[in-house]
């Protein structure tokens, strides 16, 4: 308990997440309120409370600027706490602003609270330096986004859904416990350092003892729970009725909020088998998980007439592509080998174009029901060739056209699995293989993307989706065509940013990769390289 | 430094309790008497006649009352042993002496001030979701 404490509790610290957390209960209080005119002010509450926040996560001296992990009661600040919370809370502006209008009059008190509590979980993940406080922030994630699905939307389907996402991520959340129960057992403390990842490998090379079979037990128990967060298979069933039941902004949110979450969570505790993840369980775990998410989330969407169906099976199959990247793990000193940078990149702009369409669907209405087939956004290039084109936008960075974001990340992902199978020893083969399959399932993935372009851009109908009068998720959705066109053509500024998030995860991997490593790398070389990198490819 | 030598007086405890438990239980089984009749063995309803099978639905504000009686309920337990420590918390020198997270706390050099303020939070997060009720409506029976 005392090594956790080392350092005093520094509330400026956490002020960003304060400053979210307070905005939740002023929103919660000021959507009670007896007059409409403030009532409707709650969005406003929100958006104070995320720019604010923003502000100051910027301001703030970012401890982890030295590659130093400072422990501070369970959280650590280093690169990687700052490109959660900074994307969280950039993200979350964008968020805010595409469900502006989404909650019914008498509930926007506890919607926006939702939101901003949902997301104050996700900004605490990303520091997270200890098993418990990791797990309540996942599960602070988690709680609010099972309220929200329930009261987006007036609706016995909606109800339905947000029941089957709360007992579902009940037993996941379930699953977690148990398994950290299980790390803690063999690590002797909860805290995620260096300590703790000595004792876990120490356990996880010796195979045929009971510290082995503990560790193995722990490591997969608790990422089998986290595989509901990032809804790969086989915990990915409830994704599809869940984002049909939920409103398009909240199916949206649920792209990205708890996927990061479980995505930074599963890399924090595969940190602490030091990121051997090319033979033993772990391997097998994350290469059946990642291959059977990318086929089975494809097969399914392309059968899918829903767009919001079918985005959600996408969903899968990304994930599959995210465990593809983990199971690479940070690699050398360069940016395309690196698999955590190029998962922290993915999540990114995975989240934002998977935003824009689902901004898209929710502004769109069909005889005052949102849109929701792929014949409800038919033939929508004449009448309104801007949305059409981001929707176009949208689906061909979820597709991986080059020079999409999609691409940039994929490549970095792929290229990241080619890297590790060189270190894969005997596994090698495997490696190369679940990048084929990734390839592959590539490709499947562009037939049902490209039909909803198709439908947009070249067919013709007489009667056309109207989109309704809302300013805010227009500007969030056109938010999210331009943060992909940035990242398009500057990729490198994300993905620059997730290699120095990472670096704290290659130094926890150096003991495994010593032989391959030079000297760690100074972050201003990091930034070189990145430039160096965007040099070396060509941009189209 | 506890050792397990201190946990016997709660396993004393624990084993009085259930000895007495049983023994109450078992003694009336043997020693009772035992006469059975349509009211003898009618559930004991505090002397009001059952009138119908109590599985049914009931009306969804009794599982409110719960909840917010749970919700003060646990405000108050975790009031109970901050009360206690807190006035210790005035003297470091005292409170430094406790094991856990209140001595490395103040070991750190924590005041009583940064207690306060943790309790203050607390109040206010949990005032904040006593107006959220009162504003809902939940008090209101009919």
């Amino acid at each position: 308990m005392l090594a956790a404490l080392s350092q005093p509790i520094s509330l400026t610290a956490v002020l960003p997440e304060l400053l979210l957390v307070a905005g939740g209960c002023v929103a919660m209080l000021v959507g009670l309120s007896n007059r409409a005119s403030l009532r409707e002010r709650t969005p406003w509450v929100a958006l104070a409370a995320l720019i604010l926040g923003l502000v100051f996560a910027r301001l703030g001296t970012g401890p982890g600027a030295d590659g130093i992990i400072q422990i501070q009661s369970g959280l650590a600040f280093d690169n990687l706490a700052d490109y959660v919370r900074l994307s969280t809370l950039v993200l979350g502006i964008v968020i805010l602003l595409v469900a502006w209008l989404d909650p019914s009059d008498d509930e926007r008190g506890e919607f926006f609270a939702m939101l901003l509590f949902s997301l104050t979980g996700l900004m605490l993940v990303g520091p997270a330096a200890n098993l418990l406080i990791l797990f309540l922030a996942i599960e602070v994630v988690s709680i609010p986004t099972y309220v929200m699905v329930i009261i987006s939307r007036r609706d016995r389907r909606s109800i339905e859904s947000g029941t089957k996402y709360f007992y579902l991520g009940a037993l996941s959340a379930a699953m977690t416990a148990y398994g950290f129960s299980f790390l803690y057992g063999v690590a002797g403390s909860a805290t995620l350092d260096a300590a703790a990842i000595e004792r876990v490998t120490e356990a996880l090379g010796s195979p045929g003892t009971l510290p082995h079979a503990l560790a193995t037990i722990g490591i997969l128990v608790s990422i089998t729970g986290l595989l509901f967060k990032i809804a790969a298979v086989p915990l990915h069933w409830y994704v599809a009725d869940v984002y049909q039941g939920a409103s398009s902004p909240v199916a949206g949110m649920l792209g990205f909020v708890p996927k990061f979450a479980g995505v930074v969570a599963i890399m924090k505790i595969v940190s602490l088998t030091g990121w051997n993840t090319v033979d033993g369980g772990l391997f097998w775990m994350l290469w059946l998980a990642a291959a059977l998410s990318m086929t089975v989330g494809n097969v399914l969407a392309l059968r899918q007439n829903s767009i919001k169906r079918m985005l959600a099976f996408s969903g899968v199959a990304h994930a599959g592509y995210m465990l593809l990247g983990i199971m690479a793990g940070p690699g050398h000193d360069s940016l395309v080998g690196d698999g955590t940078a190029a998962v922290l990149f993915y999540v990114v702009v995975y989240g934002i174009a998977n935003l824009g369409a689902f901004a898209l669907l929710g502004l769109l209405q069909v005889r005052g029901a949102p849109a929701e087939t792929v014949d409800d956004v038919t033939g929508l290039l004449r009448r309104y060739p801007g949305l059409a084109l981001l929707m176009a936008l949208s689906m061909l960075a979820l597709m991986g056209l080059p020079p999409t974001t999609g691409f940039w990340g994929k490549m970095s992902l792929f290229g990241s699995g080619l890297t590790r199978a060189a270190q894969a020893g005997e596994n090698a083969n495997w490696v190369i293989a679940l990048v084929v399959i990734a390839a592959v399932n590539s490709a499947i993935g562009a037939a049902y993307y490209l039909r909803v372009i198709a439908a947009v851009l070249l067919a013709e109908k007489d009667e056309t989706a109207e989109p309704a009068p809302r300013e805010a998720q227009y500007m969030g959705a056109m938010m999210c065509g331009f943060l992909t066109l940035v990242f398009t053509f500057y990729p490198t500024i994300l993905l620059g940013a997730g290699f120095n998030a990472s670096l704290n995860m290659r130094d926890q991997a150096v003991g495994f990769m010593a032989s391959e490593r030079p000297a760690p790398p100074e972050l201003a070389d990091a930034a070189d390289e990145a430039h160096a990198e965007q040099a070396a490819v060509p941009p189209f | 430094m506890t050792t397990p030598g201190d946990y016997a007086i709660i396993a004393v405890l624990i084993v009085t309790a259930i000895s007495i438990c049983a023994g109450i239980m078992v003694a009336t089984h043997i020693i009772g008497p035992k006469r059975h009749g349509r009211v003898k063995d009618m559930p004991y309803e505090s002397g009001v006649d059952p009138v119908h099978d109590a599985r049914q639905r009931f009306n969804v504000r009794f599982y409110l009352v719960a909840v917010l009686f749970l919700v003060f309920d646990v405000e108050i337990i975790f009031l109970y042993p901050w009360a206690v420590l807190f006035p210790s918390l005035d003297q470091p020198e005292a409170a430094s002496a406790y094991a856990g997270t209140v001595g490395d706390l103040a070991n750190l050099g924590y005041t009583n001030g940064f207690f306060l303020a943790s309790i203050g939070i607390f109040f206010t997060l949990l005032t904040i979701g006593f107006i959220y009720e009162w504003r809902k409506g939940i008090f209101r029976w009919d």
